[in-house]
């Protein structure tokens, strides 16, 4: 029924999002210095009625918590962005910085060689520290609805409605001949536009997902697409559909490896994935058959063995990734949700995966 | 003046996923057919199914009725009364507020489990 404190936690999703192609946030050129933090220190501010100080001339700063006082940022550093209201980070010590535009909200510049730029982080300030507070998900329901309308729910409407009509057309051929030769070509475009939709969605989702997630106070950015998905991963496909799932471990493997190089994270450092597929087969195939003998009541055991072989396989810059499995914890949340869902024909899915997504990155650290 | 602000600043944060919920809930609830997807395409009820009517039900003072169409209303009301109380009342930080938020949602979650399994035994009827 209710998230968790750090979840109701969760910023205000500000404007902004990415820069221009091509313009890439305010990032200095490789090598150079960016921008610093305004004059008198980027101060991250408090909210108000915290009292946030700025660092001193030149450098930058925290904001303290409400009520209380800030830290000041290193001599000659740069700080963390500006008051709220801006958003950005600055540089860091000695160097060159990401400050914000002056009166604009702040942004990231992309990095050197990197394609794009980040936007500020949701709320124009630092995303809500979780358990762990090392990987943040701050993306909410009322965010993803319009996307989740736009590129999911509509495509599979269409692709549906395509198939509603071509099984109401078909009984009007008497002639199995020309029945076949007209349900043929329906069958091959719904084929494929049921792949198209799904992996599209899938795309979609994914490009939501890194947007709002931060890594250790990094912001991602996905750059996936669906003809890269599928140039990357037909054959997979091919294959798992010719095991009936059993190729799920290899699979999944093989996505992550793909989904990891297309993130962009703000530091520049790279997600690395190095799972080993036969480690997971024997959690795959224990789930499989206890949650269709439980009616899919294991799903939170199962998904916390899924997020930690996944977790702890993952790592930024060669620091890896722990997961804290909770699937006590994540049972209540997960039936509510998935209640809710049913009961309301769909519409609460993306309020239903943000809570999910967050519980999930809670437990990572 | 301001600590009551404050106090109502952090209750609504806290309660804030609560908010989607009740808004998709009162649209879909004007509905006058079900947008239960287990409804639609199996024909049976779901876990959650009779909880709007329980709760009008329940808003109007009829608890039998309420008990009738789903036990588990009025207990979420409760659940819920206690979820605000301790909002409001909790201070920032305090793991109690997850304790509760964790143990409420599962018992929550289990007891609609519970209650949709006693429909179909013939315990409870169905909606």
């Amino acid at each position: 029924m209710m998230q968790s404190e750090s979840n109701a936690f969760s910023p205000a999703h500000a404007a902004g999002g990415f820069p221009p192609p091509g313009g890439g946030g305010f990032g200095g050129p490789p090598g150079g210095g960016g921008f610093g933090p305004p004059p008198g220190g980027g101060g991250f501010g408090g909210p108000p009625g915290g009292g946030g100080f700025g660092g001193p001339p030149g450098g930058g700063g925290f904001g303290g918590p409400p009520g209380g006082g800030g830290f000041g940022g290193p001599p000659g550093g740069g700080g963390f962005g500006p008051p709220p209201g801006g958003g950005g980070f600055g540089g860091p010590p000695g160097g060159g910085g990401f400050g914000p535009p002056p009166g604009g909200p702040g942004g990231f510049g992309p990095p050197p060689g990197g394609p794009g730029g980040f936007g500020p982080p949701p709320g124009g300030m630092m995303p809500p520290v979780g358990r762990s507070g090392r990987v943040v998900f701050a993306g909410r329901g009322g965010d993803l609805i319009v996307t989740y309308l736009m590129h999911v729910m509509i495509p599979m409407g269409a692709v549906l409605g395509v198939a509603f009509a071509g099984a109401a057309v078909a009984p009007a051929f008497d002639n199995p001949a020309a029945a076949f030769v007209i349900s043929m070509p329906i069958a091959l475009c719904l084929t494929v536009g049921i792949f198209w939709a799904a992996l599209h969605g899938v795309v979609t989702l994914s490009r939501f997902h890194y947007e709002n997630l931060t890594i250790e106070g990094q912001r991602c950015q996905y750059n996936g697409t669906v003809g890269g998905l599928v140039k990357t991963m037909w054959l997979d496909y091919v294959i798992m559909a010719c095991t009936m799932g059993l190729y799920f471990p290899w699979y999944v493997t093989k996505l992550n490896k793909y989904e990891y190089s297309q993130v962009a994270v703000q530091s520049g450092e790279q997600l690395e994935f190095h799972g080993d597929p036969a480690s997971l087969l024997g959690t795959y195939l224990i789930g499989a058959i206890l949650m269709s003998l439980t009616g899919g009541l294991y799903f939170p055991w199962f998904a916390n063995s899924m997020y930690e072989w996944r977790w702890n396989a993952t790592s930024l810059g060669g620091r890896p990734f722990q997961f804290q499995k909770d699937p006590g914890g994540l049972l209540g949340t997960w039936l509510i949700q998935s209640l809710l869902t049913v009961c309301s024909g769909g519409i609460y899915a993306p309020w239903a995966i943000c809570n999910m997504t967050e519980w999930e990155m809670r437990h990572v650290s | 003046m301001g600590g009551a602000r404050e106090r109502l600043s952090r209750a609504w944060r806290r309660l804030k996923p609560l908010a989607p919920v009740a808004v998709i809930a009162g649209l879909l609830g004007l509905l006058p057919f079900t947008t239960c997807l287990v409804k639609l395409l199996f024909h049976v009820p779901c876990p959650g199914c009779g909880m709007t009517r329980a709760s009008l039900a329940l808003l109007r003072g009829d608890l039998r009725a309420s008990l009738a169409w789903h036990p588990v209303a009025a207990p979420a009301a409760v659940d819920l009364a206690v979820a605000t109380t301790l909002a409001l009342t909790l201070p920032e930080g305090d793991p109690r507020w997850e304790r509760f938020v964790r143990a409420s949602t599962a018992t929550l979650g289990i007891a609609l489990f519970v209650a949709w399994a006693l429909r179909f035994v013939g315990v409870l009827p169905m909606v």
